[in-house]
């Protein structure tokens, strides 16, 4: 049994209570660090922890922070917008366990100096809005929240927005456009880093659901604490929500580095191993923006920098298995055309590379495929992403265009003769 | 730090770029061209079609960056030919015409479509598109002058952006997403502007087209000149282009002292009223009592002559007026100045209606427009740039956003009222305080002031309005004055208007002495005997129809016009002018700025320049002018110093913007610029005609006759001017309680004879309307589309249009009522005074 941190109170029935939350060690954290350190106490235990970013691209919160351009007035933006395909870890943070969230956002606007903390949550998440608003409510009646915080001299407020409908509003520049009350554009990098220029043109931190849900636990235990979990960059524990074809999918929180994929999806405290007498064809290590992985790469470690050394990422934190009843077609299909209906449309090669890319995928599932179009499918990702490397090159704006070619490019340069046998028995073999 | 230069290399070769200077602009300066579409030069960079990718070298390694939106940086490193590049732009290119529907042989952009363009010079030869394209409605009206078809749309964000950022009506946006991504209105809302054609103007594809351009020409046939639209005297630089000797459209040119590309729609589609035949005046006409009947020139000139004369002989010299309150070219201008000063020697004489200021105060320290726009303090002076300059109403926009503190001082909101530092009513009864505040406001700033003197609100007297200005320009001393009342520039310049200081005329002429506003009330008192009306519609200039069938028993009215109007129903002589497009000439805007006039297509049936008429005129009195020829007017114009000393076509050869006048006194060098065919699609070369200028045209040979005027007579004051003598004036009385200041105000669309020409403007007429503070309105018990009756000098039924923004902007103890739009029956309120008192009743519905 690895260590629970974020997740440590999801056994419990009444998780999400307030009386649950205090009898388990809810505001602690909050009050450690408003009465007995400062500010960059706080952020100095966070970069001790080594505490990696949670909301796909993993780049330390403490060094996040850092770069914080000084100004009268930061914001604090927290990305609950979860909408990716197969990804529910912060759907669970938010419904279960909603002051845990509260009470880590209060700590990282503390440490950062935050006059403002917005909570962005996806708007189909009902119930979670819900309870986060009552969550909020209820620190302001106790004082965890708004005007001098536990009689110390940090004030500051959350607000609650309900995100906007658009899987590229989690995108942070997006997010916070659509803050704003604009349409959902991200914006270019340079010059719009959001520490430089965010929210209102203002220094912001945009930090992820899972994130900051980690802080009470390390003000509480300390960076270090954090940081004997796990090896090397990647500490702590992380959740991991595995879908697609196994016996036993679900949200499963584990120490960083300590299991490999292997264990994820076969191991019993897990996911159990496949439906019987199937076969794993591959997995997505890091949800569906990320390259995949075969059966030769199950036993790499759960940990930031060894999944990207064999040439993928931990992502968003979900693990997708396919064994061999799925179509890998059908799968890059499904994929592309997330993408392509999930695409902004500002920047033309994903606008309209995604589009293309998504009927040909389309075609070729339906029986209609060519030869020519596996070479075309590769080449429309290269103009995407140059090279279809990984990290990933971007003729784009964002990176949710440069997401479609690791899916498309794994499909069919791995599973070639499937491709083939669509097109040359133009059906698909698995319908 | 302006002159900070960076180092940097393109291809591996060193450059210098000025800091802060965005990549693709240098990349052009180096003379290297990188592919775009979604930039333009004059709108803040998106970065959004991908097109202008190159390598640059930085700190994490080499990557693809748009050059649109990056800045130049030292010691950057910059590649535009690599193989990664070209891929990129050859993907680009290729995602681009994959759902294109590639109708290029119907499409009126094919020939000068930079998306064309890029596929002929980059692209491949084949689709490996396969798949079925996006399709939708197509056409589809966004407004009454602009269509759209989405599926040409490459989603630039070149319209919208012109719209949001550019105009500040952010009338079209995009819906949808992905590759569903479309360009549209709000639900019920067209996108009704007065920029709207630009947004065609500015697609760099097919998808937006303008309702009197579809399907009119291809560019191929098109033949262009470089010309000034006439429309207002901002001067805006225009491509003329025509096709089979018919005028097909008008693009803007980027002219960076004037209208960096932008025109208004009015200015735009004025070609589709010079093509409005039917309503054209094409020959001579003269009107024996009640039937009017065509004339050859020689007859009809021969009448006008004689009736001159016979005024001159019965009468007096005086006794013969002209009037004008429109923008006719500074040759014609000059022509009937030189006419009525040193043949006809007459004092009753105005060029310029609309000029309700002292013509000499705009001259002393004048401003060009770019001087204005960078001041420390811009004070607005009774002007709607909006309504009455519109461009001028974009450049104010942006020089606001890039930091520009305006100070306005209006009888009226305009749209700029939100968005100026300060907004400071003018009423009558506190024009002092007014003044007071506008110095407060300005502060210690005084270094660098200018102020736009405009004419905008009629109720607001002229003479009340000198006042303000005169006041102003004492407190301010180094004050620089541009001038902003949008007809009347080239009349101001040569003298064609009372007050007028740099008068151009040989010596012993006569001193133009009575404002138009006399002179119509003297035409209708019968104080004249020959009213010769230049272009104008006298109902524009106070006289109502009412007026118009009984002023041809007191005096022999000669109208030179373009268009019928009830004018030319109601003159005893008519004689058709060159309509915009039609002669070839100059002009000078509010600037001074000397401009070309180009000539397209020949005039229209027996259609003459107006300088050739009054040449004619002055032979036909037995005097001569002294000019046969175009060049002659210029040579001539010229040599009669003054304010145009200097004065000539040769600039035109080598800079599309002229120069200031007065030469002496105004230095500011004209900004070479490269036209560029993606920011200006429709443009890719103005001809330089300067040569054609300097040749000129042959008049055709003039009828001689033998009028003999009689030097004896000396010119006699019949009406003294009102206007603009800079004498104190009184302050008014005040208001009784139930009376109001009555404002009048200008709209861009007002009743005129070119617009009621205009089959694809004239909708666009709107009755005239109360426009009041929803506060004000429950002040007086009138809401929302109630009627009412508003009483003056006349009384008026009017519309109530109940506005929001005014409840921000208007006073809330204002005693102005406002009424929006010129009419007959609007200017009937006026009386012939200073400021002007009113009452208002609601009229109770049935
Ligand atoms: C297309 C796209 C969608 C994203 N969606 C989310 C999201 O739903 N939630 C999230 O936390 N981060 C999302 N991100 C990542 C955010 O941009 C950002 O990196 C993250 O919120 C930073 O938080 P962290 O540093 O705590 O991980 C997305 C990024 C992209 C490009
Ligand atoms: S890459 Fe796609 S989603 Fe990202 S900004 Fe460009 S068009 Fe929008
Ligand atoms: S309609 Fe034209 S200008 Fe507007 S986004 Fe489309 S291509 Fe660009
Ligand atoms: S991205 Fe630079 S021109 Fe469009």
């Amino acid at each position: 049994m690895t260590e629970r941190i974020v997740g440590a109170r999801l056994g419990y029935e009444d998780s999400e209570t307030l009386s649950r939350f205090l009898a388990t060690g809810g505001d602690q954290g909050l009050r450690r660090a408003v009465l007995e350190m400062r500010p960059e106490e706080v952020a100095d235990e966070v970069t001790t922890a080594n505490l990696l970013g949670r909301g796909g691209a993993g780049f330390e919160a403490g060094r996040k922070w850092s770069m914080l351009r000084k100004a009268p007035r930061r914001y604090l933006v927290i990305n609950g917008d979860e909408s990716e395909p197969a990804t529910f870890k912060d759907h669970l943070l938010v419904e279960r366990d909603p002051h845990q969230l509260v009470e880590g956002a209060t700590i990282a606007a503390y440490a950062i100096g935050a006059s403002l903390v917005v909570i962005y949550l996806r708007g189909e998440f009902a119930l979670g809005l819900e309870r986060v608003q009552q969550a909020i409510n209820e620190a302001y009646a106790r004082n965890a929240l708004g005007r001098s915080i536990f009689g110390s001299s940090f004030s500051v407020d959350i607000l609650l927005q309900p995100g906007a409908g658009a899987y590229i509003c989690g995108e942070e520049t997006s997010l916070i456009e659509s803050l704003e009350g604009k349409r959902g554009f991200p914006r270019i990098k340079p010059p719009y880093f959001p520490a430089v220029i965010g929210l209102y043109g203002e220094p912001t931190i945009v930090n992820n659901v899972e994130t900051v849900s980690n802080l009470p636990w390390i003000v509480q235990h300390g960076g270090a604490a954090f940081k004997a979990l796990g090896e090397g960059r990647s500490t702590g524990t992380r959740l991991f929500a595995l879908s697609g074809q196994v016996q036993r999918p679900g949200p499963y929180e584990v120490e960083m580095t300590k299991i490999t994929f292997r264990d994820l999806i076969y191991g019993k405290e897990y996911g159990q191993g496949l439906h019987p007498d199937r076969s794993l064809i591959a997995f997505i290590p890091g949800g569906v923006s990320a390259p995949w992985f075969f059966p030769e790469n199950l036993d790499i470690p759960l940990g930031q920098d060894e999944v990207a050394k064999a040439g993928s990422m931990l992502g968003s934190g979900s693990v997708i298995v396919m064994d061999d009843t799925s179509c890998p077609v059908r799968s890059a299909w499904r994929i592309a055309r997330f993408f392509a209906r999930e695409s902004c449309g500002q920047c033309t090669p994903c606008r309209e590379g995604g589009a293309w890319i998504d009927k040909i995928l389309r075609r070729i599932e339906e029986g209609e495929g060519r030869e020519a179009d596996l070479d075309l499918l590769l080449d429309l990702c290269d103009n995407i992403s140059p090279g279809i490397k990984w990290p990933p090159a971007q003729t784009t704006i964002c990176v949710l265009g440069p997401s479609i070619p690791p899916s498309v490019s794994a499909a069919v340069n791995h599973f070639r003769d499937d491709f083939l046998v669509h097109i040359k028995e133009g059906r698909c073999p698995h319908a | 730090m302006p002159d900070e230069l960076v180092s940097l290399t393109f291809d591996e070769h060193p450059f210098q770029a000025q800091k802060g200077t965005k990549l693709i602009d240098a990349l052009d300066a180096a003379g290297i061209h990188v592919p775009r579409f979604c930039y333009h030069p004059r709108m803040s960079a998106v970065g959004m079609c991908r097109m202008c990718l190159v390598e640059v070298k930085g700190p994490r390694g080499v990557s693809l960056q748009p050059s649109c939106y990056i800045d130049v940086a030292d010691g950057m490193e910059v590649f535009t030919e690599s193989a990664a590049v070209k891929k990129a732009q050859h993907g680009v290119l290729e995602f681009l015409l994959a759902n294109h529907p590639l109708d290029c042989p119907v499409c009126d952009k094919g020939g000068e479509c930079p998306l064309q363009d890029q596929a002929f010079a980059h692209g491949s030869g084949e689709t490996r598109f396969v798949e079925e394209k996006r399709h939708y409605a197509k056409p589809i009206p966004i407004s009454r002058l602009i269509k759209l078809d989405r599926e040409r749309c490459i989603q630039c964000d070149r319209c919208t952006r012109f719209a949001d950022e550019i105009a500040g009506e952010p009338l079209i946006d995009f819906a949808g997403r992905g590759g569903a991504l479309r360009i549209a209105t709000f639900s019920n809302v067209d996108f009704d502007s007065y920029f709207s054609g630009n947004v065609a103007q500015i697609c760099p594809v097919g998808a937006l087209t303008t309702t009197p351009y579809r399907f009119k020409a291809r560019p191929w046939d098109l033949v262009q000149s470089a010309s000034t639209c006439m429309e207002c005297d901002l001067g805006c630089q225009v491509s003329l282009q025509s096709s089979q000797n018919e005028l097909t459209r008008m693009l803007g040119i980027d002219s960076d002292a004037i209208n960096h590309s932008w025109l208004c729609d009015r200015g735009r589609f004025t070609t589709s009223a010079v093509n409005n035949l039917e309503l054209r005046v094409a020959r001579p006409r003269l009107r024996d009592q009640s039937r009017s009947a065509e004339v050859s020139w020689s007859k009809a000139l021969r009448a006008a002559a004689l009736s001159i004369k016979r005024t001159i002989d019965e009468r007096g010299a005086s006794a013969v007026a002209i009037v004008s309150g429109t923008s006719l070219s500074l040759e014609t201008t000059y022509a009937w100045a030189k006419l009525a000063s040193d043949v006809i020697r007459t004092n009753a004489v105005d060029g310029a209606a609309d000029l309700r200021t002292d013509a000499s105060l705009l001259l002393e320290n004048p401003a060009s427009i770019n001087q204005a726009l960078s001041a420390s303090k811009l004070v607005l002076v009774n002007v709607d740039p909006k309504n009455e300059l519109p461009v001028m109403h974009l450049r104010l926009r942006a020089a606001i956003r890039a930091g520009l503190s305006v100070i306005e001082l209006n009888t009226t909101p305009t749209e700029l009222t939100p968005i100026v530092d300060h907004a400071i009513a003018l009423e009558p009864s506190r024009l002092g305080q007014a003044v007071d505040e506008v110095i407060a406001a300005i502060g210690d700033q005084v270094d660098d002031v200018v102020i736009v003197a405009g004419s905008r609100d009629r109720g607001f007297g002229a003479a009340l309005n000198t006042r303000v200005l005169k006041d102003l320009l004492e407190r301010l001393p180094g004050a620089k004055v541009l001038n902003g009342t949008p007809h009347g520039a080239n009349a101001v310049a040569v003298g064609f208007t009372p007050n007028a200081p740099q008068v151009i005329r040989s010596s012993g002429g006569v001193t133009p002495s009575v404002s138009a506003d006399a002179i119509v009330a003297g035409a209708l008192r019968g104080d004249f005997g020959t009213l010769i009306v230049l272009d104008s519609e006298l109902t524009r200039l106070g006289m109502s129809e009412a007026d118009l069938e009984v002023l041809g028993e007191r005096v022999t009215v000669i109208a030179l016009s373009t268009f019928e109007s009830a004018t030319t129903h109601s003159a005893a002589i008519v004689l058709p002018l060159c309509a915009f497009g039609e002669e070839q000439g100059s002009t000078v805007n509010v600037e001074w700025r000397h401009l070309r006039l180009g000539r397209q297509v020949e005039p229209l049936g027996q259609a003459r320049s107006g300088w050739m008429i009054a040449a004619e005129l002055a032979s036909m009195l037995g005097d001569e002018l002294g000019f046969l020829t175009l060049a002659d007017v210029m040579r001539d114009l010229n040599q009669s110093g003054g304010l145009l000393a200097g004065l000539g076509y040769e600039y035109f050869a080598e800079s599309l913007d002229g120069p200031l006048f007065p030469l002496s006194r105004r230095e500011e060098p004209c900004a070479p610029r490269i036209l560029d065919p993606m920011a200006t699609p429709g443009i890719a070369s103005v001809d330089r005609q300067g040569a054609n200028f300097a040749a000129g045209r042959v008049v055709e040979p003039t009828v001689a006759t033998g009028f003999a005027l009689d030097p004896g007579k000396s010119p006699q004051a019949l009406v003294s001017a009102e206007r603009g003598t800079g004498d104190v004036v009184r302050d008014p009385d005040p208001l009784a309680e139930d009376e109001f200041w009555l404002s009048l105000v200008p709209r861009l669309y007002d009743v005129s004879p070119s617009l009621s020409a205009n089959p694809f403007l004239a909708a666009w007429v709107r009755d005239p309307v109360l426009k009041l503070s929803p506060l004000q309105g429950e002040q007086l018990g009138l809401m929302d589309g109630d009627r009412c009756r508003l009483i003056g000098a006349a009384t008026v039924e009017l519309g109530v249009e109940l506005t929001k923004a005014f409840d921000l902007s208007v006073r809330s103890d204002s005693r102005v009522l406002v009424v929006d739009g010129l009419t007959p029956a609007t200017l009937s309120l006026l009386e012939n005074q200073s400021w002007i008192k009113v009452r208002v009743e609601k009229i109770n519905g049935e």
